[in-house]
């Protein structure tokens, strides 16, 4: 028997074709075979090194929560993240003490606050600058901000840096920058270096000033009272379906002048969750 | 592939330049842009992340414009894997370590998802016109299939 495909005199000439064609195809199909398994092999590959940098990735960067990225020494004054953003943000709308906006705006929202919290935080991020620009620059509405320290002893630390800034009308500024550039709850960030760098962030601070002034009994006696407001509104609201100041952020939103009601929006990022309940308050 | 790719060029382009601008992101289905944006994994080394991504849809839209063949297939699988791998990596930061949902972010790994399926079949697939399913045609002289330039195969006995 001849080995030659298509040469053996016994097969007819169709069936000597068919034969050549065969082998042909057998061939074909043992290279793509071949080739398949290469990519095989190459796809593997190219997933087991991608894993292997994701996970390098996930390594490197794991640890911190969601804040801001680490203040460098380098950034002061206007270098500071946010700065010139949240300057922007306050210019013209007047502020005095612990107030922002016009003092006679028909509707009040005070807001108990921890400056670690990062709910706090989401909350300054997404929904308030949209609430100073359509309601406090408006003379709509005015904010009142309270200090409700739950997370860490940092806490009362950054909130009477707060309030010192409140005493040159600067504290809405100081919390915002804060906010902008906190760091993971309780990590220990919250050192005099810090917020002397955020104070420095705020244009017209006196920051040495703000430094001495903090620790001063008339601030201590603010930040109390604030957290003690907190507790009462807390076992007050504590029975509701959704209990109230049981948490940073807490609000209350009213008609200014008359008594304060407990406001638990159903978003923190959602700025339309506010707005509805300001435009009604206008409109009663 | 391209229109999803320059999909995801828009997607990566404002996501960057919001980054730099500092100004506030434009936020769809009532996600935390702000807070995702603005936190510390949105930066890998200093870099934006959303530059990163820019840089990685550039590179797979170039290759789409290249020749087609074997070997910008397989780029187009490492790109695409690997931009899938950085998304993934970037969810998972938005949903255990931030706590929070930037759908622009959300919309680029879906966009990813599919160009590195696409990538993959097209690859695993091999020639651009499968071999296997058409029937050949009686007294075909030659080859069995039509081989592309790029994988010329010598056929024996021919």
């Amino acid at each position: 028997m001849s080995s030659t495909p298509g040469t053996d005199p016994d097969l007819t000439r169709k069936e000597r074709r068919e034969q050549a064609r065969e082998q042909r195809r057998a061939i074909e199909a043992a290279h793509q075979a071949g080739a398949q398994r290469r990519r095989l092999l190459q796809l593997g590959g190219v997933i087991g090194v991608v894993a292997v940098i994701i996970v390098i990735i996930l390594l490197s960067t794991g640890g911190s929560g969601g804040g801001a990225p680490k203040l460098k020494p380098t950034q002061t004054g206007y270098s500071v993240p946010h700065a010139a953003e949240v300057q922007a943000r306050f210019a013209g709308i007047p502020q005095q003490g612990i107030e922002l906006g016009s003092p006679k705006a028909p509707v009040t929202m005070q807001e108990f606050v921890d400056l670690q919290c990062p709910f706090c935080r989401q909350y300054t991020l997404g929904v308030f600058p949209t609430l100073v620009n359509k309601y406090v620059r408006t003379g709509k509405l005015r904010m009142e901000f309270h200090n409700f320290y739950i997370i860490g002893p940092d806490s009362l630390k950054a909130s009477k840096m707060a309030e010192a800034a409140g005493q040159q009308n600067l504290l809405w500024n100081f919390a915002d920058l804060f906010y902008n550039n906190q760091q993971t709850e309780n990590s220990g960030y919250v050192t005099d270096a810090f917020l002397s760098q955020i104070a420095g962030g705020v244009r017209g601070l006196n920051v040495s000033k703000a430094l001495s002034e903090r620790f001063s009994p008339a601030i201590e006696g603010k930040v109390n009272n604030d957290n003690q407001l907190a507790r009462v509104y807390g076992s007050q609201f504590a029975n509701l379906p959704v209990p109230g100041f049981n948490g940073t952020p807490s609000f209350l939103l009213y008609k200014s002048g008359t008594t304060p009601q407990l406001f638990s929006p159903t978003s923190l990022t959602e700025p339309s969750v506010f707005e509805t309940a300001i435009n009604k308050l206008m409109k009663g | 592939m391209i229109g999803l790719t320059l999909l995801g060029t828009g997607v990566a382009t404002y996501l960057t330049i919001a980054h730099y601008s500092g100004t506030t992101t434009i936020c769809p289905l009532h996600g935390g842009c702000e807070t995702v944006q603005h936190s510390t994994y949105s930066e890998l080394a200093g870099v934006p992340v959303a530059l990163i991504g820019l840089i990685g849809y550039i590179l797979i839209l170039g290759v789409l414009l290249m020749a087609v063949g074997e070997t910008t297939r397989l780029i187009l699988v490492v790109l695409t894997l690997g931009g899938w791998g950085f998304s993934a990596y970037l969810t998972y930061r938005e949903l255990f370590s931030i706590h929070a949902i930037c759908p622009w972010c959300v919309s680029s790994a879906i966009i990813m998802t599919f160009l590195a399926c696409l990538a993959v079949w097209r690859f695993l697939r091999g020639e651009d016109a499968p071999v296997e399913a058409l029937p050949q045609e009686a007294g075909e002289p030659g080859g069995a299939t039509s081989s592309p330039p790029s994988a010329p195969r010598p056929l024996p006995g021919a």
